[in-house]
């Protein structure tokens, strides 16, 4: 069940990541996302389950690219 | 439903009437008992019974191996010794058999002398019994089908008025909707609308007029420029908490809308944070200066109104991206235009202290760098004397920024805007001024009296440009594909927290881009700084 839930959040971020349109929006979901994957790991430790441990890697591949997208305002330019 | 109906009401009729008959041949039989009245009264209170038990004794009569005249003459002496107990026992009955069978007939209500005649009085019985006379009446007799027979039936008169479609009819859908029909129109709903209707009718006259009024000023507005002074890019040093508003500024602005004054004052501020009258227009400049809230639409409609104001500069440089410069009263304390450190950073040779002093001056002579294009180009040759000629009005009454006057009485002229130039001739007299000491002031350069800090402000200016000038260099989708990069070695490198830390972002951005463009670090900037 849990593990269920988990993958639903990721999911969700993954999802609402495909809407994200400033940096703002991406600042909320990357929370989301260290939160889940906090929780995540508080939950299982080191037994992860593979899954998730690929989900994981895959949302957060998501939002770093997600990132670069984004119009560039936090350079210095 | 209605076929049904009036098959039914069909038949109770017809039962209706068989009763009446049935009833009236029993009122007729019993009449004419009485009138037959030779028997006793005692055959008549047993007919019913006799009537009861007519099948038993027909079928004894069928039984019956003789016939009652062959029982005449019949010896009871001379029966079989075997049958004497049998005939002695029925010899109490035997009257009466005598009495059935020899005695002569007497009415007991049964007209038919045999069973065939019998059956023949059923043969008129109602329409209901028919169904059995099929095995009567071979003519009608269809192979055991009893439905068939009843449809070969005669029709009855009753039968034909009757009326099929008119109970139909009743229960047609058609009366309903006439029905309701009936009862909308009686419905207050429509007869509501139009009673709000004029009410809200003089409401909603004035509101379009006002909307046609304005539309009309909208596309025929025409925005006087407040400004015709160029705009440049510059980059500033902030001595201080202090953010300095001059005189001049503030009256020329005086006159705006609320909604372009305060996004100019908001702009102003802002450049002083960023240290720049530059930048990007979008939700970052909105969220940047406090309006977040403010539609976009109606932000680049201030914006434009401020471009024609000539207080912010517009440029588009995609589709969906344009960028903005400032005005910003030039002053040369604590301004540098971009162009001219560009150009100091291509010649660093130039840059030492004491070659730098005549740059100034020739860089003043010189036609400004265009930063609105081929306009402004045109333009500078005619501003810088406009400018004088401002600034030789406004310097005896408003002065510079109040701050600043005192450290620069003389002030000296503003470049090409010659704000700070109070004499009539100013051309003559700028070398003078020129060649007062002022230009360790001026950020950027090698002599300036910064400590510290002031030299790592002037050395993230010195970066920003150098990413400016890589971008413009590389273009813009290669920069964006550096950027994504960027982004990932940062996240690879210092985890992807570091990603939404801005600060900490922006650092490790600008790292990166000092390693991918080749500018300087700071030790080597600075030995080139002296």
């Amino acid at each position: 069940m849990e593990f269920r839930i988990f993958m639903k959040s990721l999911n969700d971020i993954d999802v609402k990541l495909m809407l994200c349109k400033s940096n703002f929006q991406w600042k909320l979901l990357a929370e989301k996302y260290e939160e889940a994957s906090r929780k995540i790991e508080a939950f299982y430790g080191e037994k992860m389950p593979s899954e998730l441990v690929d989900a994981l890697g895959r949302v957060r591949l998501q939002l770093v690219e997600k990132k670069g997208q984004l119009p560039p305002e936090d350079i210095l330019v | 439903m209605g076929l049904l109906k009036a098959i039914t009401d069909a038949i109770k009729e017809k039962a209706k009437e068989e009763i009446v008959q049935y009833l009236k041949k029993i009122a007729e039989e019993n009449a004419a008992k009485p009138a037959a009245g030779n028997k006793p009264q005692e055959r008549h209170d047993h007919k019913p019974q006799e009537q009861r038990h007519d099948k038993p004794q027909e079928r004894r009569d069928e039984r019956k191996p003789y016939p009652p005249q062959e029982r005449q003459g019949y010896d009871p002496n001379n029966k079989p010794d075997r049958n004497d107990k049998y005939d002695n026992r029925f010899d109490k009955y035997a009257d009466k058999y005598n009495d059935k069978f020899n005695a002569p007939k007497y009415d007991n209500g049964n007209k038919y002398d045999n069973r065939n005649d019998r059956n023949d009085k059923y043969d008129n019985r109602g329409d209901r019994y028919e169904k059995n006379d099929k095995y009567d009446n071979g003519n009608k007799y269809d192979g055991g089908n009893k439905y068939d027979s009843r449809n070969d039936r005669p029709a009855y008169p009753d039968q034909k008025p009757l009326p099929k479609p008119e109970p139909r009819p009743e229960h047609r859908p058609e009366p309903k909707p006439e029905f309701k029909q009936a009862e909308r129109p009686p419905l207050p709903k429509p007869e509501v609308k139009p009673a709000p209707a004029p009410v809200a009718a003089p409401v909603p006259v004035p509101q379009p007029r006002p909307e046609i009024r304005h539309l009309p000023p909208k596309k025929e507005e025409i925005i006087l420029p407040l400004n015709e002074e160029p705009i440049e890019k510059v980059q500033m040093v902030v001595r201080g908490d202090d953010i300095i508003l001059p005189y001049d500024l503030a009256r020329l602005i005086q006159p705006l809308p609320v909604n372009e004054y305060s996004l100019y004052v908001k702009l102003y501020l802002y450049s002083y944070g960023i240290r720049k009258n530059y930048g990007y227009v979008g939700a970052g400049l909105k969220k940047s200066i406090g309006i977040d809230e403010l539609d976009a639409a109606e932000f680049g409609r201030l914006l434009e109104r401020l471009d024609k104001r000539g207080l912010v500069s517009l440029e588009k440089i995609s589709e969906h991206q344009s960028t903005y410069i400032l005005y910003l009263p030039f002053d040369e304390k604590t301004m540098k235009r971009v162009e001219e450190k560009k150009r100091e950073e291509e010649e660093p040779p130039a840059i030492p202290a004491p070659k730098t002093e005549p740059r100034p001056a020739a860089a003043k002579n010189e036609p400004r760098p265009a930063p609105r294009g081929k306009e402004k180009e045109k333009e500078k040759t005619k501003e810088p004397e406009k400018g004088r000629d401002k600034g030789k009005g406004r310097e005896p009454e408003k002065g510079k920024g109040k701050a600043k006057e005192p450290e620069h009485p003389a002030p000296k002229g503003r470049g090409g805007r010659g704000r700070s130039v109070s004499a009539p001739e100013p051309e003559k007299k700028q070398p003078v001024y020129e060649e007062l000491p002022d230009e360790p002031m001026i950020p950027g350069r090698s002599n300036i009296e910064l400590d510290d800090d002031g030299l790592m402000k002037a050395y993230r200016t010195f970066v920003s440009m150098e990413i400016d000038k890589a971008k413009m260099r590389v273009g813009r989708s290669n920069f964006d594909k550096i950027y994504m990069e960027a982004v990932k070695y940062i996240d690879k490198k210092y985890g992807f927290k570091v990603l939404s830390d801005q600060e900490r972002f922006r650092e490790y951005l600008t790292q990166y881009y000092i390693s991918a463009f080749d500018i300087p670090n700071y030790d080597n900037w600075k030995k080139t700084k002296g």
